[in-house]
């Protein structure tokens, strides 16, 4: 029977189609669910001879309504989303740990109190309160770069054990996938559709784009590969397991757990912000702040070491335990050159200086014994079991490696026996040591007195003549001569011969090699880095060593005022920018990129909420939608019916006529 | 109605999000009354505010150190006028003495007087400031002047044994001031003159060579064989014969200062006094004087007058340069008052930048509050009514 026939596969095809409309609004709230359609086509026609009957309507497809391109596009967007949004909070937490406005405390007012503790103590040098209040100021810097170095430390140690948790996640989920695939697989082989099973993959396809960038490729019977990183990690029913590694000494990558190809270029999602993080923007502030701490340690220290306190010069110097014997693999690193060591003889106030060639390719033992073959009055050694310099003084002896010149000069050629003495006396402000050599001229040749006829004194730097000294008549004896360049010499009663010379020694650098700041002898700050930085513990226990003094009266503050300087100074360590505009543009950086990276997170966040919109309106479960589809479902079963029951009534007709 | 449940969720948990956001970022410049509390609210102008409280607390530094540079330099100031107090004094004293008024025992008296405003003039220079001698150069824990006694008591040198050197420190940014004085430098004059005599007894001359003796120098002839010996002021003695060229023979004080003499018209033994102006110190001055008036060199009556008349020039010298060192400190301090109401200019308009970089618009702030706070309510009510109406209300 054709017509009960017909009858039947409309009510079964309308029973079929508020399955599915149920089935919608069942999972209308259901993240990732998208709605199913279900497709009708005419049933074959039966023929009667030359005229063909309709054979009633028949379901050949339940479809799920889906963009495919906009789906790819979602998973993408939602992977810089999770990236941006893991960057985001956590250079937030940078950005909170540097506090530069949540409180006074912050590192750019203790950069600031540091220098301004220094100018202090230039007022009064040799006062012990002061003295206190710079170590104390110095203490609350290495506070904060502790505490920032420690917490940069800690939050990468917490990156990486987040990327390897998120590294574990992405690994199940990839299981998951590859479960939900084989059963899909099981089902579409059979010619069935798994649309709710695909769904569900789907969604936990989209829970991967979380974790890191995915690509996938659609294979028959509904099966899908996933690509991670460019690593194929769901291939079918089969995964392969990811695992963190170290490309490099200081960075960590992903690569197949069974690979030792590790890549450091990972994309997109939660474990590409960590990895990032990780590798660029935690470790970028890390590394600038190091450099900061290591430039303030370097240069305070490099100046500090050739200047002395209140308590005078030294009778033993003691350096820190340094990280290599040899001098060139110090931090900083030794160079060829000089170091110039004062010596005092505390009996007859006698001073000299001996200079001690540094060959960086020596070891530390060999430049110990190198200062101490210098002079008889002072020994060097490196202490037993440590790589530790010490220098000391020897009985009757005192040294230090203040710039100031001999008071006399170096060497002088006098013709006459009662040449005048010379005094030399302040401290050379040029940038570079010279040898200045002084030419007596006496006017018509001969000898003359100092203070008599026409006496000049030529003072060259070797390149040059910097000042012509009259010490003729006018001249009155112990009077100083200022040569211009902070030296002056004064000359005492005598007989001067044209052509008489003498020389003076004129230092701006005393240690030329560096070695002093490398091993920490007569240090102010200890520790090469943000988390090691120190005062050096004999500062804090001996405040009357804080070296002020350059002068030989060892009573004024010049090195105080030229470390004060350092605030101003630009450094080519730190891109030519001065201590306290490299600290403010490395937090304003951080700044930045959380600005930046917050303005991305909003457009990719408006993007994605446009894109998810767009889905909902192709895939989305519209309710009212599927309400006026079950009054169209509910009419055609309705009609169905009552053509099913014309149908039966005919038949009862023809029975009767039978009958 | 269209558009899915989560469609609908979705864009209400976006605009609430959005606002909430908006909404706890205006609390918190409400509660702090500052417009960047993170770097990342305004980067640029969060660095140039960076900069401003670094030069603000730099500022703020150099103020400090100013005021007390300029307590010192007031302190100072006031010590040389005490000084110039006593010269003056010294100099009245000295008119009543060359009037005539007084014998040997009033001269007596002004001398013991003359001591009392020497021990005036020691004490005020060895002055402290916060644990800070005045007058000690950059040796400014270093009394600056040590005194020897006699038996009786009496300062017969005043030593100075400070540093040649004055401590600079910094008072601005690139301006650098000398803060602690050298003593020989207040207290001395430096524009030394040819030497000229104030009793001419022996036919000495002063020879060519510059001196380096200063203030009054008493030059002693006597008669050595058929030459002379030349001293002065106790030093060692030279004799004329040996030297070829007489017009010019360097004489040496116990302290090695030379005075050249022009020996080859003496005709006599005896004691000249020599006045080198522009080089005389303070406490050598009035050690002289006093010496003078107690007659220690037994000078007869007239030429004792000679020298104490001659002595009046000598502390006049001394006066001008005290007020000369005076008025120095005094300009220096105003200099240093200037600069100090520069800085708080310069304080003053880092504080107003600063200000106007940092603080909250109160007004502006309320207004978007209010604008985000009716946008949350809205986004809320939207959603209701999107929500709770459904066709499926209609289907019967």
């Amino acid at each position: 029977m054709a017509g009960l026939d017909i009858g039947i596969t409309g009510i079964d095809a309308a029973q079929k189609a508020l399955a599915t409309i149920g089935n919608n609004i069942a999972n209308a709230g259901t993240e990732g669910y998208h709605r199913q359609r279900i497709n009708f086509a005419p049933r074959k026609a039966d023929f009667d001879g030359q005229i063909s009957f309709g054979g009633g309507v028949e379901v050949t497809k339940i479809s799920r309504q889906i963009d495919k391109l906009l789906e790819q596009e979602i998973l993408s967007q939602k992977s810089s989303s999770s990236q941006i949004s893991q960057e985001l909070s956590t250079l937030k937490t940078v950005e909170n740990t540097f506090s530069e406005f949540a409180s006074d405390s912050s590192l750019s007012a203790s950069i600031d109190s540091f220098f301004n503790a220094l100018r202090d103590l230039s007022v009064h040098p040799n006062e012990v309160t002061w003295q206190r209040q710079l170590i104390a100021a110095a203490d609350v810097l290495k506070f904060q770069f502790n505490s920032l170095g420690e917490s940069l430390t800690n939050l990468r140690s917490n990156i990486l054990q987040e990327t390897t948790t998120a590294v574990e996640n992405i690994n199940t989920l990839a299981a998951e996938i590859a479960v939900a695939n084989g059963k899909i697989q099981d089902v579409e082989i059979l010619g069935g559709d798994a649309n709710n099973l695909s769904d569900q993959r789907d969604h936990i396809i989209s829970k991967l784009s979380d974790y890191i960038g995915v690509q996938t490729q659609k294979r028959e019977n509904g099966v899908v590969d996933v690509l991670a990183a460019g690593i194929p990690i769901v291939l079918g029913t089969r995964t392969v397991e990811l695992a963190v590694g170290n490309p490099t000494s200081t960075t960590i990558g992903l690569g197949a757990a069974d690979s030792s190809i590790i890549s450091d270029s990972i994309e997109g999602g939660r474990t590409g912000g960590l990895i990032n993080l990780y590798n660029n923007l935690v470790a970028d502030i890390q590394t600038d702040l190091n450099d900061l701490a290591q430039e303030i340690v370097q240069k305070v220290n490099d100046y500090h070491a050739q200047g002395v306190g209140s308590d005078g010069s030294f009778t033993q110097q003691t350096g820190w335990i340094v990280a290599d014997e040899d001098l060139d693999e110090l931090e900083p690193a030794v160079v060829d050159g000089t170091l110039y060591v004062r010596i005092t003889n505390t009996s007859t106030d006698a001073v000299e200086r001996v200079a001690v060639t540094i060959d960086a390719d020596d070891t530390l033992a060999a430049a110990a014994t190198a200062i101490d073959a210098a002079h008889t009055g002072i020994s060097a050694t490196t202490l037993s079991g440590d790589l530790k310099l010490q220098i000391s003084a020897n009985s009757g002896y005192t040294f230090d490696f203040i710039p100031a010149p001999l008071p006399e000069p170096d060497s002088s050629t006098f013709a006459s026996a009662s040449a005048p003495s010379v005094a030399v006396s302040g401290r050379f402000t040029e940038s570079s040591n010279a040898t200045l050599t002084f030419t007596v001229s006496v006017s018509g040749g001969g000898s003359a007195d100092v203070g008599n006829d026409t006496i000049s004194i030529a003072a060259s730097d070797g390149s040059s003549t910097i000042a012509t000294l009259d010490v003729g008549s006018g001249y009155v004896e112990g009077t100083r001569l200022n040569l211009g360049n902070g030296i002056y010499v004064a000359l005492d009663s005598g007989t001067l011969t044209d052509g008489d010379t003498f020389t003076v020694d004129a230092y701006a650098d005393t240690d030329t090699s560096g070695i002093l700041a490398a091993t920490g002898i007569n240090a102010f700050f200890t520790g090469n880095d943000a988390e090691t930085m120190d005062v050096y513990s004999g500062i804090r226990n001996a405040p009357g060593t804080i070296a002020f003094a350059l002068g030989s009266d060892l009573t004024d503050n010049a090195n105080l005022l030229r470390m004060a300087d350092l605030q101003q100074d630009s450094q080519s360590d730190l891109d030519d920018l001065s201590i306290p505009q490299f600290y403010q543009a490395l937090v304003t950086s951080i700044g930045q990129d959380v600005s930046n990276k917050q303005l991305r997170q909003d457009n990719i966040e408006g993007m994605l909420l446009n894109l998810e919109n767009r889905r909902s309106e192709t895939s989305g479960v519209d309710v009212n939608h599927e309400a006026t589809q079950i009054l169209l479902y509910e009419q055609m079963f309705q009609g169905m019916a009552r053509y099913i029951n014309t149908i039966q009534k005919t038949l009862d007709s023809l029975m009767t006529l039978v009958d | 109605m269209s558009g899915s449940l989560i469609n609908t969720q979705r864009t209400v948990s976006y605009a609430l999000m959005q606002n909430s956001k908006e909404l706890s970022h205006l609390q918190e410049q409400t509660t702090t009354g500052r417009r960047i509390n993170h770097m990342s609210d305004a980067p640029a102008d969060a660095y140039r505010l960076l900069g401003l409280k670094s030069q603000e607390a730099k500022l703020t530094n150099y103020k400090e150190n100013l005021v007390e540079i300029i307590n010192t330099f007031e302190m100072a100031s006031s010590i040389v006028q005490s000084m110039t107090t006593e010269l003056v004094e010294t100099k009245t004293l000295l008119t009543q003495v060359t009037g005539g008024l007084y014998g040997a025992n009033g001269r007596q008296r002004m001398a013991e007087s003359l001591d009392d405003h020497l021990e005036q003039m020691v004490l005020l220079v060895n002055s402290k400031h916060i644990n800070q001698y005045l007058f000690s150069g950059s040796e400014s824990n270093q009394v600056p002047y040590t005194v020897t006694r006699n038996t009786s008591g009496q300062i017969t040198a005043v030593t100075y044994q400070g540093s040649q050197n004055q401590r600079t420190v910094e008072t601005a940014p690139g301006v650098e001031t000398d803060m602690y004085w050298v003593a020989e430098d207040l207290f001395s004059s430096n524009s030394r003159e040819n030497p000229i005599f104030v009793l001419d007894n022996t036919g000495a001359g002063i020879g060519s060579g510059t001196a380096s003796a200063s203030g009054d120098v008493w030059l002693t002839v006597t008669e050595n064989g058929a030459s002379y010996d030349l001293s002065i002021d106790g030093g060692t003695a030279v004799t004329v014969s040996d030297y070829a060229d007489t017009t010019n023979i360097p004489v040496t004080d116990a302290n090695g200062k030379t005075l050249y003499v022009d020996a080859s018209n003496i005709t006599e033994a005896g004691t000249d006094v020599i006045s080198i102006p522009g080089s005389y110190n303070a406490f050598d001055t009035l050690i002289s004087i006093r010496n003078a008036l107690e007659n220690d060199s037994d000078l007869p009556e007239y030429q004792l007058q000679e020298v104490l008349t001659g002595a009046i020039d000598w502390v006049t010298e001394l006066h001008e340069r005290l007020l000369q060192s005076s008025g120095s400190i005094g300009s220096k301090t105003g200099y240093m008052e200037n600069l100090r109401d520069i800085l708080e200019n310069m304080t003053f308009d880092v504080q107003e930048e600063k200000q106007m970089l940092q603080d909250a618009d109160i007004a502006q702030i309320a207004i978007d509050l209010s604008r985000h706070n009716v946008l949350y309510e809205m986004s809320l009510s939207v959603a209701g009514k999107l929500m709770s109406m459904t066709l499926l209300d209609f289907l019967r």
